[in-house]
């Protein structure tokens, strides 16, 4: 079972939406049902799990949700889709599952959007990762800092199978270590910040790490110009994508103690 | 015991047969040798107003933050039609960042694809851990010096062994693969499909778009020779979605769309 969201926006002329597809990308990888099956929304309400079927999807077919669309009582929530065949209660906990598990990633189109231009990134959250309480060390050269024109923002996307708001800060280091600042972050939520208070210190080096033992999550950097007619989106890789076959996730951990310590 | 079995099950002639037999197929071949460096094949325009950015960082201090170590590199930059222009050579001091810009003279006007391979002293305990260094970074793309759009690496697609030679790993099947988008190309009439070609060998790929209602609306075969870039322009022809059909395990490219305002590019 993969998760998607929608990135959404504190300018209100920026739309959210998510491009479900109810197909693996390579049939060869996938030896399970191809299907119809729900679209399911899945948010926290009063401390608790809530969700619902938006719509059923055939086998082959493919699906834009806008935020917008939703109905009223959902718009300010922040909301994961997914699809399943499974029929589950209305206060059902996020389903943990391999159906969508596939090779490539089973992934949806997630965009940010206006009349005017459009950047998305193809995107996915595996439930695998709801039951572990993970850290994030993410390394990001893609803000542009130089230009006043320009607007950059970090959402860190978590999700957790418990449904509490919990908050958690990420801490925004030089590639001394030093700390620049701290970002309040929650659990189960699309965090989104306004990088601009960056701009004060050296971008000489090109890279800033973001970081958090408390939780992880997918992160992702957004940048546009003030009139939104230009956007970029593109998230991270995992310390993992810097090699090629074997153990990887030695590394991994070890990259992530380095930047610990 | 369980070494063995991965020994043989995960030579490259077992990868062909396990993607024969449709049993565990695999993306990628093994490279020849643990110290062999891996890399994406990278697009990159200089074409018009078009420019390109590579955010090169020295890997090993990701990988290997304890070893304090200079990063070598080289970047081997192809045009379009497959020719090799240039190899350009950086040093990366411990935890170095840089920006290279495909602003050269003899790059201006042109396009193509480029590969980042790093060489380094200290592996480590890469070798203990079968692991090879992969480039697989950021490239930035804008047009009319506007904002920079990022893309990371897609696949792993070559390696180079000590003799500077480039060989792909992406592998193969007897069989077509069909690679089936996870999205639509309706929110725009005017888009560029990018495909590429790391390896020796010709590829040949059939491109299957739709419109709207999955009508088979155009149909067609492109040849890729070696190290060759292949752009395809779709532009008022209300397509809405495509499937690549090839020999290559995982044929996946880089999508362009064209906006009113700007422009948006990724791996679809």
């Amino acid at each position: 079972m993969n998760y998607f969201f929608f990135l959404d926006h504190p300018d209100k002329d920026l739309k959210s939406s998510v491009e479900i597809c109810n197909y693996e990308p390579i049939s060869n990888f996938y030896n399970k049902p191809q299907d119809k099956k729900n679209i399911y929304i899945f948010y926290i309400e009063s401390g608790s799990w809530k969700n619902e079927i938006i719509e059923e999807i055939d086998y082959g077919d493919r699906k834009i949700i806008e935020k917008n669309d939703l109905p009223n009582f959902l718009k300010n929530k922040n909301i994961f889709i997914s699809l399943s065949s499974r029929k589950i209660k209305s206060n059902h906990s996020p389903i943990i599952d391999n159906s969508l598990d596939s090779t490539p990633a089973w992934r949806s189109n997630i965009k940010i959007f206006n009349n005017n231009s459009s950047c998305s990134y193809q995107g996915e959250l595996p439930s695998s990762l709801l039951n572990k309480k993970l850290s994030l060390v993410s390394c990001s050269p893609f803000l542009q800092l130089d230009n006043d024109n320009f607007q950059n923002y970090f959402y860190l996307v978590n999700m957790y199978k418990e449904p509490i708001i919990e908050k958690f800060s990420v801490d925004i280091l030089d590639s001394n270590k030093n700390i620049l600042k701290q970002l309040t972050c929650y659990t189960n939520t699309i965090n989104c910040h306004d990088l601009t208070f960056l701009k004060e210190f050296n971008y000489k080096n090109k890279m800033f790490v973001f970081r958090s033992q408390s939780y992880g999550g997918i992160p992702i950097y957004f940048s546009k110009s003030s009139d939104n007619s230009q956007m970029s989106l593109e998230h991270t890789h995992p310390p993992t994508e810097y090699l090629f076959s074997g153990n990887r996730m030695f590394f991994q951990k070890r990259k992530k103690s380095h930047w610990f310590e | 015991m369980y070494n063995i079995k991965k020994k043989i099950t995960s030579n490259n002639f077992s990868i062909y047969l396990r993607n024969f037999l449709s049993i565990r197929p695999s993306i990628y071949n093994n490279s020849k040798n643990i110290r062999e460096s891996v890399s994406d094949f990278f697009y990159w325009d200089q074409t018009d107003d078009n420019e390109t950015k590579f955010i090169l960082t020295n890997i090993c201090s990701h990988v290997l933050p304890e070893i304090n170590q200079n990063d070598n590199v080289s970047i081997f930059i192809y045009n379009y039609n497959g020719k090799f222009i240039k190899e350009k050579k950086f040093t990366l001091s411990p935890f170095e960042t840089i920006e290279v810009y495909f602003n050269d003279p003899d790059l201006i006007g042109k396009s193509g694809s480029f590969f980042v391979f790093h060489k380094f002293k200290e592996f480590g305990k890469l070798i203990a851990n079968n692991c090879h260094i992969a480039e697989r970074g950021y490239s930035g793309f804008r047009q009319n010096k506007g904002l920079w759009n990022f893309v990371h690496g897609n696949h792993y697609a070559a390696a180079i062994n000590n003799n500077n030679k480039i060989y792909s790993l992406i592998s193969k099947n007897f069989f077509k693969t069909t690679y089936k988008m996870q999205l639509s190309t309706q929110d725009t009439d005017n888009f560029s499909v990018i495909f590429n070609n790391p390896s020796k060998d010709n590829i040949n790929i059939i491109l299957f778009s739709y419109d709207k209602s999955k009508n088979l609306k155009i149909k067609k075969k492109l040849n890729i020779r070696p190290f060759c870039t292949e752009v395809t322009n779709f532009k008022n022809q209300s397509i809405s979605y495509l499937e690549i059909k090839s020999n290559i395990m995982m044929c996946r490219p880089l999508i362009k769309k064209y906006y009113k305002t700007y422009f948006d590019i990724f791996h679809c």
